[in-house]
């Protein structure tokens, strides 16, 4: 656990960058430290592992003062990935990685054998491990930047937008194995960046820093965006806050509505009975295993059989895994302002509206 | 007329040789005392930045200071010697030197630099083990001037009883021969841009990360 009690950091050039700063992080979580730029969250992340040295108060790594410890050992213990890899242009990405064992002076074996089992953890092909960092695209080198942080299998590790400067199809990617990774490993992670987005899908707890290291709240993603604290953060959410809470809401929790539906074989005017008896003016057609297939609107149901009328496909469907967000997508793409939800076998459970989100969001 | 009587060479090959290597001799140790001061001077420089302005301009003063005035005014300390030679040329080497380990260092990048220092090296490990190899390029760089320089410095010291090469000046000069004159004048001009190619291979041995780079 690290224990931040009153710190403050003051520069040399006077005010306070960070001001009596109280915080708990707790042991195998992934805490993010959100703010906007200037609030002190990289500085209260520095101070960690004493990148930068704090004015006044105390920060507890496992109940010992950081500022009691050597500061070259605290380090070593202490996993650290920054904005750009940082990796040292000079050298191999096998001795990029094995950074840190080899300042601990591990075997040579038993560095390889890490090396190796690092590449593949953080998904970094075996040949890259040979070239020189400046042969690798940005999203390798920041693999291997975390693949270095931890070497030496540290139980804290430190990262400072550690995926700021890589494209978005890439950052994406990233950070879904960044919590797999954490989930894996269950390293206590303190993460800092100045994406709310990227805060909430990555932490399980967020602070939010308002200013000079002052936390406006510190609470998990759901509760802060189902009650933030104050205007500052509802201000830092957003004006899309309800739909980043839908994004962590699984349809699964919400509930499903049943729907009219019919077999591509019956008859039209039972397909308009269906549809009346629902309250709707379409029906979903199925087939016999009740897997989804298409919609149709009543007013087009002018053949004999529901195989005749004009359909219509969903473009999106979500399943149980999915957010709720993915469901809003699905409805706003039909049309018909449902969202079909389907069994892992494609079987139609049911459809999500408007109506079931407030169940859950209320 | 033929302006070069070859048999002259043939009968004086040792002395050639001779003399080669005692230009190298002192170009050489010139260069190394000129690393031995230009180094803690630049690390005293990126570390204190305001030492940089008087480093910068105690070198370059004496860069500016004419050899040979340099030299005449060394004989009375330390006389026609290898020293008062060696004093010159070390001095003629440091403001090249000085401003490229300087810049060298300071072109290392920020995050490298910190990164080093996230990861727990020691300030004297970092320096040596990624800072130095990081701005080696540019350091070669100043190192492969000064050498150059240096080279054809030398021959000026012939006047003081040194020279290696420009010994040979000094012969052809008084003996009206213009043989040792061009010999001396080529032998030192490829002594130079050997030495240079000699270092040009040298910096893409030791920096392979480099290679197909640029």
């Amino acid at each position: 656990m690290i224990r931040f009690e009153s710190v403050t950091k003051r520069f040399d050039d006077g005010a306070p960058a960070v001001e009596d700063l109280d915080l708990e992080i707790l042991d195998g979580e992934l805490t993010v430290l959100v703010g906007p730029s200037g609030c002190g969250k990289t500085t209260s992340l520095r101070m960690i592992n004493r990148l930068e040295d704090l004015t006044a108060g105390r920060i507890l790594v496992n109940d010992e003062d950081v500022m009691s410890q050597d500061r070259i050992q605290l380090r070593r213990r202490i996993g650290y990935v920054m904005q750009t890899s940082g990796l040292f242009p000079h050298r191999r990405i096998r001795a990029n990685i094995a950074t840190v064992p080899r300042l601990l002076g591990w075997s040579r074996e038993r560095i390889d054998r890490r090396v190796e089992e690092l590449a593949e953890l953080v998904g970094l092909a075996p040949e890259l491990l040979d070239r020189f960092p400046h042969a690798l695209s940005g999203g390798q080198q920041q693999r291997v930047g975390v693949a270095r942080a931890l070497a030496a299998d540290p139980p804290l590790m430190l990262m400072d937008e550690p995926f700021a400067a890589v494209d978005p199809i890439v950052r994406t990617h990233l950070q879904d194995e960044l919590v797999r990774l954490q989930r894996r490993l269950g390293k206590t992670v303190v993460f800092v960046t100045h994406d709310i987005d990227e805060a909430i899908k990555l932490g399980d707890r967020i602070a939010v820093f308002q200013d000079r290291g002052r936390v406006a709240q510190y609470a998990s993603p759901t509760e802060l965006l189902a009650a933030p604290a104050n205007d500052f953060v509802v201000g830092f959410l957003g004006r899309d806050r309800e739909l980043r809470r839908l994004a962590l809401i699984d349809v699964a929790d919400a509930g499903v509505e049943e729907a009219p539906v019919v077999l591509g074989g019956d008859s039209a005017e039972a397909a308009c009975e269906t549809a009346r008896r629902h309250g709707r003016d379409w029906v979903i057609v199925v087939d016999d295993a009740r897997r989804l297939e298409r919609w149709v609107a009543v007013d087009a149901l002018t053949g004999p059989t529901v195989a005749d009328a004009v359909t219509t496909g969903f473009r999106y469907t979500v399943s149980a895994g999915d957010s709720l967000r993915g469901a809003v997508n699905a409805m706003v793409a039909s049309t018909i302002g449902v969202a079909p939800r389907l069994d892992s076998e494609g079987r139609l459970e049911g459809v999500l509206t408007q109506a079931s989100l407030n169940r859950v969001l209320a | 007329m033929n302006a070069i009587r070859w048999s002259w060479i043939g009968d004086n090959t040792d002395l050639l040789l001779e003399k080669t290597l005692e230009h190298v001799h002192l170009a050489g140790l010139a260069m190394l005392f000129g690393l031995l001061i230009a180094f803690p001077l630049a690390l005293a420089a990126v570390h204190w930045p305001r030492m940089y302005g008087p480093s910068l301009a105690a070198t370059g003063v004496a860069f500016t200071i004419p050899s040979l005035a340099l030299f005449i005014l060394l004989i009375p300390f330390t006389g026609l010697s290898v020293t008062t030679s060696l004093i010159g040329l070390t001095i003629y080497t440091l403001l090249i030197l000085f401003r490229n380990i300087v810049a060298g260092l300071n072109g290392v990048p920020r995050d490298v630099s910190e990164a080093a220092r996230a990861m727990g090296y020691t300030r004297l490990r970092q320096l040596f083990t990624v800072e130095l190899p990081v701005a080696l390029p540019v350091i070669m760089a100043g190192v492969r001037i000064a050498a150059v320089t240096t080279i054809g410095l030398v021959t000026v010291t012939a006047l003081i009883g040194q020279g290696g090469l420009g010994q040979l000046f000094i012969t052809g000069f008084t003996l009206h021969r213009t043989t040792p004159l061009i010999v001396g004048f080529v032998l030192s001009v490829a002594l130079a841009v050997v030495i240079d190619l000699v270092l040009v291979a040298l910096l893409w041995l030791i920096t392979p990360w480099r290679r197909g780079r640029e």
